[in-house]
């Protein structure tokens, strides 16, 4: 009875309940589809940049990230002890250094990255970059180089770039290599100056025998966190430094928490608009049914079946609107997950002068949808409090007589 | 009984020793303003006197706590309001099993009281109705098997025909009287209607909170 009088009471005034269900989808769409979008721009950000070529945790020499000197390389078999950690998914070992690339008449400062062109991890990253020619074959000298440096220096595949740079302690290093593949390494920055050689060339070429620049680290989970801390117990901290993608870039770290309280203060404001808009309906529905509630308590009805009725009622109708603005808002993600927005113009421009990518995937990370779903959900029996309060001191006589 | 009105108390009721023994049918009398529907307020625990005592068979309901109060008049006392006061949303059946749903009765025995009551007051047609389908005198009639539903040890009725018409008060009144022979039921009722108060065995006057006769007929 309790629920059949919940379910006939949202009916009675169709228009009001309508408007109710409205504002709730309204939040949750409203909400989610922000959010995505944030988070998605934001974790297309950190694959491209982290994902694809910093990687969460990098290992160094101590005092290489300050100075990135080819003289702070470290032995690669000094790490070996790390392949035992059951934290880690794999480590990769890099070489990398700065050199002059010159190509008939042009020349341009270039970053040369020495990778294991047989790890698997480091092979599907560039692979999947990988937009003319091949990967690195062994033995090969071949180089891959980004795109935009392909453009700068007017290069096809098979033409041969000459490198010229300082190799380990004070040596010079020079070599020809030719050009096997052209990447796409998603950010304008990277693909206008990255050349990727194998591990072996890089060494050879900076004089670095069997030592590496930097270990990238692949955790075995997304909780990088946990993999970064069991580096750092079993490393020499006056030997290594172990840093993860916040120490390492820490703009884009400080544009991503600056987005998101932005983000989250818009949220606010609407959680607020929604917050007022429900207030006024309960309020108005509260004021008029507080002479029935005045009867219901007079002829016999405690005040704890009153509060349940208001209870479902409002679950009900909060329930509704949630559900329905996931339905909305769900293919609208999924969408424009699998169809980014591509930004134009200065848009553009802009975005692509950070060394992103300009384009918006939205996040289908499940928590969001359900966050937002929740935190409305909530609101709506925060506000539905005051029904339960006015039902609490109602006084049949008055409500009657009002 | 005082209560407020602005600054200033007002003595609702004063030195009221009244005594209503089962199956009368008694009238409350006397002009707007003397006091009629506070008294039957307290009588049926809605409003509590600021002195003296209301005992209901052997309840002392002015010393009942709010959810005791509730229930004593759940399972006790059955009230017809002036405007019915049935639940808009609910049909007439399921206005009168309501109560009876409050108090936990089994089905078949509230199906079949239902239909009983209805039939006695004749509605037996306008089951399926809602409220805002029926006229005022068929709410009312509503309004009188709701009360009986709970089989109450006394009615209380506000001025139950201040809103009907004379040929729904009359029937109305017959369906009361009735209920009142056949069935015992106890009615307590406030009136300025003449008709009503010529239905009355007992009538009790009231004049400024005071009961100024007190007389049977």
């Amino acid at each position: 009875m309790e629920f059949k009088l919940a379910w006939r009471n949202i009916f009675r005034n169709k228009r009001r309940s309508i408007i109710t269900i409205s504002s709730i989808i309204f939040a949750v769409i409203f909400s989610v589809t922000m959010r995505s979008l944030q988070n998605g721009a934001y974790d297309n950000m950190l694959k491209n940049i982290v994902g694809n070529y910093l990687g969460y945790i990098q290992i160094h020499y101590k005092g290489f990230w300050k100075e990135k000197t080819i003289d702070n390389s470290y032995y690669i078999k000094d790490l070996d002890s790390l392949n035992n950690d059951p934290t880690l998914a794999y480590i990769n070992h890099r070489v990398e250094g700065f050199a002059l690339a010159s190509h008939e008449k042009e020349s341009k400062p270039v970053v040369i990255l020495g990778i294991n062109q047989t790890a698997k991890s480091e092979q599907a990253q560039i692979k999947n970059s990988l937009i003319d020619g091949s990967f690195l074959y062994n033995e090969s000298n071949g180089i891959l180089i980004g795109k935009g440096l392909q453009k700068i220096m007017n290069i096809t595949i098979g033409d041969s770039l000459i490198f010229l740079s300082q190799g380990f302690q004070g040596s010079i290093a020079s070599g020809i290599y030719p050009v096997v593949g052209i990447v796409d390494l998603k950010t304008p920055d990277l693909n206008k100056r990255s050349v990727i050689m194998s591990l072996n060339n890089a060494q050879d070429f900076f004089g670095i025998y069997h030592m590496a620049s930097s270990a990238i680290i692949g955790p075995k989970n997304e909780k990088w966190e946990k993999t970064e801390k069991s580096i750092s117990n079993q490393l020499d901290s006056s030997k290594f430094e172990v840093m993860n993608w916040q120490q390492m870039l820490p703009e884009l770290k400080q544009l991503i928490d600056v987005d998101r309280a932005g983000g989250t203060f818009v949220l606010i404001i609407l959680y607020s608009i929604l917050t007022f808009s429900l207030f006024g309906t309960v309020l108005m529905l509260a004021e008029e049914r507080n002479f029935e509630f005045g009867v219901l308590v007079a002829i016999g009805m405690r005040k704890s079946i009153i509060t349940r009725i208001s209870l479902y009622e409002t679950l009900i109708m909060s329930v509704a609107g949630v559900i329905l603005g996931l339905i909305c808002v769900i293919p609208v993600v999924t969408y424009f997950h699998f169809f980014p927005i591509n930004l134009s113009g200065q848009m553009q421009e802009v975005v692509e002068q950070f060394g992103f990518e300009a384009i918006i995937p939205t996040s289908l990370d499940p928590w969001i949808s359900l966050t937002q779903a929740i935190i409305v959900f909530t609101i709506t029996l925060v506000v539905n409090l005051y029904t339960l309060i006015k039902i609490k001191n109602i006084q049949p006589t008055k409500a009657m007589r009002a | 009984m005082t209560y407020q009105s602005g600054d200033i108390k007002v003595q609702a009721l004063q030195n009221i020793d009244l005594t209503i023994n089962p199956g009368e049918f008694t009238a409350i009398v006397g002009p707007s303003g003397s006091g009629k529907t506070t008294l039957l307020n307290i009588i049926g625990g809605l409003d509590s006197p600021t002195k003296g005592s209301v005992k209901i068979n052997d309840t002392y309901i002015t010393q009942l706590h709010e959810d005791e109060l509730i229930d004593f008049r759940l399972h006790n006392i059955g009230f017809i309001f002036q405007s019915y006061n049935l639940i808009p949303v609910l049909t007439a059946k399921e206005n009168v099993e309501f109560l009876m749903l409050l108090q936990n009765r089994e089905e078949e025995f509230r199906s079949e009281r239902t239909l009983k009551l209805l039939k006695a007051v004749g509605l037996e047609d306008q089951i399926y109705k809602r409220p805002n389908e029926m006229s005022g005198g068929q709410q009312q009639r509503v309004a009188v098997a709701r009360a009986l539903a709970s089989k109450p040890s006394f009615i209380l009725a506000d001025e139950p025909t201040a809103n009907l018409d004379s040929k729904s008060s009359e029937n109305l009144l017959n369906i009361m009287q009735k209920l009142n022979k056949n069935e015992k039921t106890t009615f307590i009722f406030s009136t300025h209607d003449q008709r009503v108060i010529n239905k009355a065995n007992r009538i009790v006057t009231i004049e400024d909170g005071k009961i100024i006769s007190d007389t049977s007929q």
